[in-house]
């Protein structure tokens, strides 16, 4: 991961310098090297070269104003690349960029009016439903990454999540994909203790803690040693 | 990391830079090499530009005035020293995808042996 930092790093930069990041929460696998510089969780290797960030209510009124995250990051030499089938855009390096190696996407959480994916048409984007984000949503904190205060969630609901939603992965690899949601569940959970975990799903009840509690069942019997200490 | 990690790591890079090496391919195709050469007919000097399209040689007419041809070589120019880049791109994408399916055999062969 750490390959692709300093362009993780530089997103974030021009993201914050046009006001964009207070829109934002960042999420998926590049929340880690966000804990890292304020938590002391163990160190990472490599996960992603996906950035994902949510957006809450992404028809509110407000985010109709600028600033276009789409101009900044055509600017920084990113260019959106839609999904021909699920309509779904995501950012990917130009063709012609030689230092661009990451892609960003958006998501947000699915309602009565976002069934599909979502443009804002300030903000330039389109924002992808998922469900469950508003777990995510409702449980941030705003934490600093080289300088740049950046909303991430709190470690105990984004391993929570990760957990449950290690549930939903469904097509090829499936199982591949679930046990890597765990292995970045345990790095909150080895440093928290898993009881956190555990009290942050537990605030959720419904399908999500359904599906975190088979998740968590499989992250037992993965990693049972851990979770006696 | 686990090993699974790993291997879903590989593949989605795998993917990704699939996906890239995809619309290089479309790019390098949708945008040939230009080179442009003149004529002299009746007197008269004509510029055309000449590229590739589906296996043949194409000509066409780009301007007659030098001032345009001097403002349309500057949009060739650039047009084609983009294309050498994005040439460039994409053999190192191709070695890249070679190097990523190796690691993700190795990676294979020990998910197999655990």
């Amino acid at each position: 991961m750490f390959e692709f930092e300093k362009e993780f790093h530089s997103i974030l930069k021009n993201l914050h310098e046009i006001g964009a990041l207070r829109h934002l929460i960042l999420i998926g696998s590049w929340v880690l090297p966000v804990y890292l510089e304020n938590y002391p969780i163990s160190h990472l290797t490599f996960t992603t070269s996906d950035i994902d960030f949510t957006i809450i209510r992404p028809h509110d009124p407000d985010k109709k104003s600028n600033p276009s995250i789409h101009k900044q990051l055509t600017k920084m030499g990113y260019f959106p690349l839609r999904s021909p089938l699920t309509q779904s855009e995501k950012y990917i390096p130009a063709i012609e960029s030689e230092k661009n190696k990451l892609s960003i996407e958006f998501l947000c959480e699915p309602g009565r009016i976002i069934k599909n994916p979502y443009r804002i048409k300030g903000l330039g984007i389109t924002t992808t439903p998922l469900r469950y984000q508003r777990i995510l949503h409702e449980n941030t904190i705003t934490l600093a990454y080289k300088g740049i205060n950046t909303t991430v969630p709190k470690p105990a609901f984004w391993a929570a999540h990760k957990i449950a939603m290690s549930q939903l992965r469904s097509g090829e690899h499936a199982e591949l994909k679930k046990m890597k949601d765990l292995d970045g569940a345990r790095i909150i959970v080895n440093f928290l203790g898993y009881k956190d975990v555990l009290g942050a799903a537990q605030s959720y009840k419904g399908k999500f803690f359904s599906l975190f509690k088979e998740g968590w069942k499989i992250y037992q019997s993965r990693f049972p040693e851990e979770l006696i200490k | 990391m686990s090993i699974e990690s790993n291997i879903v790591y590989l593949k989605e890079e795998i993917k990704n830079h699939q996906e890239r090496l995809q619309l290089m391919e479309k790019y390098l195709k949708d945008y040939p090499a230009i080179s442009v050469y003149k004529r002299k007919i009746s007197g008269n000097i004509y510029y055309y530009k000449k590229f590739w399209k589906n296996g043949k040689s194409v000509s066409k007419f780009l301007c007659r005035n030098e001032n345009n041809y001097h403002r349309e070589m500057k949009k060739i120019e650039a047009a084609n020293k983009k294309r050498q880049i994005i040439k460039k791109q994409l053999q190192e994408t191709k070695d890249a995808i070679k190097a990523l399916n190796k690691q993700l055999q190795i990676a294979k062969k020990a998910y197999k042996n655990v």
